[in-house]
């Protein structure tokens, strides 16, 4: 299993610990986990965070890591990332719209999926981290994504709120992919499998912002076939991220 | 994903969710039928749980629990009804009567949002005292903190209420708000999903004042059980929020 939203961060609360996730890999079968830098969320110049994540993700041996770049597409140059996504480890990019200040500006997010696009990397664009939080406008969002037809991207975060949305804006754009760690709508996985298609939903925890046994859960309660829970839980997550088996 | 199912396994079957709905709600594209809660039910290794109705919340109260009784009478082992009571409406309170004591309806739910009414004003203060008369649980939906919840307590100590949501994204607030009331039980389900959630409530209440609850058809059961079953908490607590605690105040038949 790979897990695509996973997140680090040096705050007492909630609590990243890396014996924690190496528990979890040990006891689930997780494989590997994506990490972005939570801190990130609340500095408008994720250049720091990024070097930390970095070279966590470097130095660490036993659990599996990779990494995702946090990009503020109203500051950040794609000279100054191109060396940082050239790091190894690096899969991909990870945004927070809502907190760098461009909820709803078409701009931004055309120049995030342009960045993403010259660096060849998918992005994780976080539509939520909490329940009660603000959040991004799909819609503008959307009409970006029309005009980089080649730029994948996951959202996390959504919630039966959202349900909606989905199935009338997300379904129709193919390079929109769902993770499941905050979707928790009765049959939810069903329906989103149903709606946008299996190859398009993929697992993720919000480790350490939730337990990681609620969307493990979700996914193995869920009523789909083997086949189905291990295209969510790793094989479209390998395919996205272009990870090495 | 075997590994992650047999969490379940030792509680398999025994559990009791306190917090659940049959009927639609569009807004969101959700349905659930008496066989779908029962499917989910089976699914989830789910024993039986208390229901009230979508319809009462978002259109008629009446119709509502018409509906509830329908799937009582379908699947007498695996729902229990729970009565929908808007004090808006002075007949809900001469109906609810009828339905704890004919039907066997085991609690009464209020929800002041949909029904725009606070539960410590008049006329729901009124409708309040009918149902402890009748000596059934108030089942509240609470996402002030527990600030109402509070209230209600203090005006009927003798009542059991079930705070659910734990007062919602305020629920540290709430847990500590609630604490002093013994007559107080909270129930953990909500897309509010902390770390550390249910540790904090059973540090600050004790386990045998926690409810199981999936909020069916808004969540996935799967949400609950993973709070409980993901938390730093020793089996016997475990057991007491999954089943024993709505064992206890005679919920469900044990």
């Amino acid at each position: 299993m790979i897990d695509v939203n996973c997140f680090f961060t040096r705050l007492p609360y909630p609590t990243f610990s890396l014996e924690e996730l190496s528990r979890i890999t040990v006891d689930y079968g997780i494989g590997g986990f994506v990490l972005s830098s939570l801190d990130s969320r609340f500095s408008p110049d994720p250049v720091r965070a990024n070097m930390e994540l970095l070279s966590l993700v470097e130095e660490e041996r036993r659990v599996r890591l990779w990494a995702a770049l946090t990009v503020n597409p109203r500051l950040q140059s794609l000279e100054e990332l191109e060396e940082l996504a050239s790091k190894p480890g690096v899969v991909a990019i990870r945004a927070y719209p809502t907190d760098h200040g461009y909820p709803d500006s078409r701009e931004c997010f055309e120049k995030l999926l342009g960045v993403a696009e010259s660096l060849g990397l998918p992005v994780l664009a976080t539509f939520r981290c909490r329940w009660g939080e603000r959040v991004f406008s799909l819609k503008q969002l959307s009409s970006a994504l029309e005009v980089h037809e080649d730029v994948r991207v996951v959202v996390t975060g959504l919630n039966y709120t959202e349900t909606t949305e989905i199935v009338k804006r997300l379904k129709e754009l193919r390079n929109v992919l769902v993770e499941i760690s905050f979707y928790h709508q009765f049959r939810g996985i069903q329906l989103l499998s149903r709606t946008l298609g299996v190859e398009r939903v993929i697992f993720g925890t919000a480790y350490p912002l939730q337990n990681p046994e609620i969307p493990l859960l979700k996914l193995a309660l869920s009523g789909l076939s083997e086949e189905e829970r291990e295209a969510i839980a790793e094989k479209n997550a390998m395919e996205l991220l272009r990870l090495p088996p | 994903m075997s590994v992650i199912k047999g969490l379940l396994g030792p509680y398999w079957g025994r559990i009791v969710d306190v917090h659940a709905h049959v009927g639609p709600d569009q807004r969101f594209l959700l349905r659930c039928s008496a066989s779908d809660l029962v499917e989910a039910y089976d699914r989830c290794g789910i024993r039986v749980g208390l229901v009230s109705s979508t319809i009462s919340l978002l259109a008629d109260y009446a119709v509502g629990n018409r509906l509830v009784l329908e799937a009582v009478k379908r699947y007498p082992e695996r729902i229990v009804g729970l009565y929908s009571l808007n004090p808006l409406y002075e007949e809900a309170v001469e109906e609810l009567r009828a339905y704890v004591e004919i039907y066997g309806f085991r609690g009464v739910k209020l929800h002041p949002d949909y029904f725009y009414i606070e539960p410590s004003e008049e006329p729901a203060v009124g409708a309040l005292e009918a149902v402890a008369k009748l000596g059934v649980p108030l089942m509240l939906h609470s996402y002030d903190g527990g600030v109402e919840a509070s209230k209600v307590a203090e005006l009927f100590p003798e009542m059991t209420i079930v705070v659910y949501h734990m007062g919602g994204v305020s629920w540290r607030e709430g847990l500590r708000r609630l604490r002093r009331y013994d007559n107080v039980y909270v129930e953990i389900s909500s897309s509010v999903t902390e770390r550390g959630l249910v540790e904090e409530a059973v540090r600050t209440l004790g386990s045998s004042r926690v409810l199981f609850g999936s909020d069916i058809p808004y969540l996935e059961p799967a949400v609950s059980l993973g709070k409980v079953l993901g938390a730093r908490i020793g089996r016997d607590e475990v057991e007491d929020i999954l089943y024993r605690n709505a064992e206890r105040l005679g919920l469900v038949r044990a």
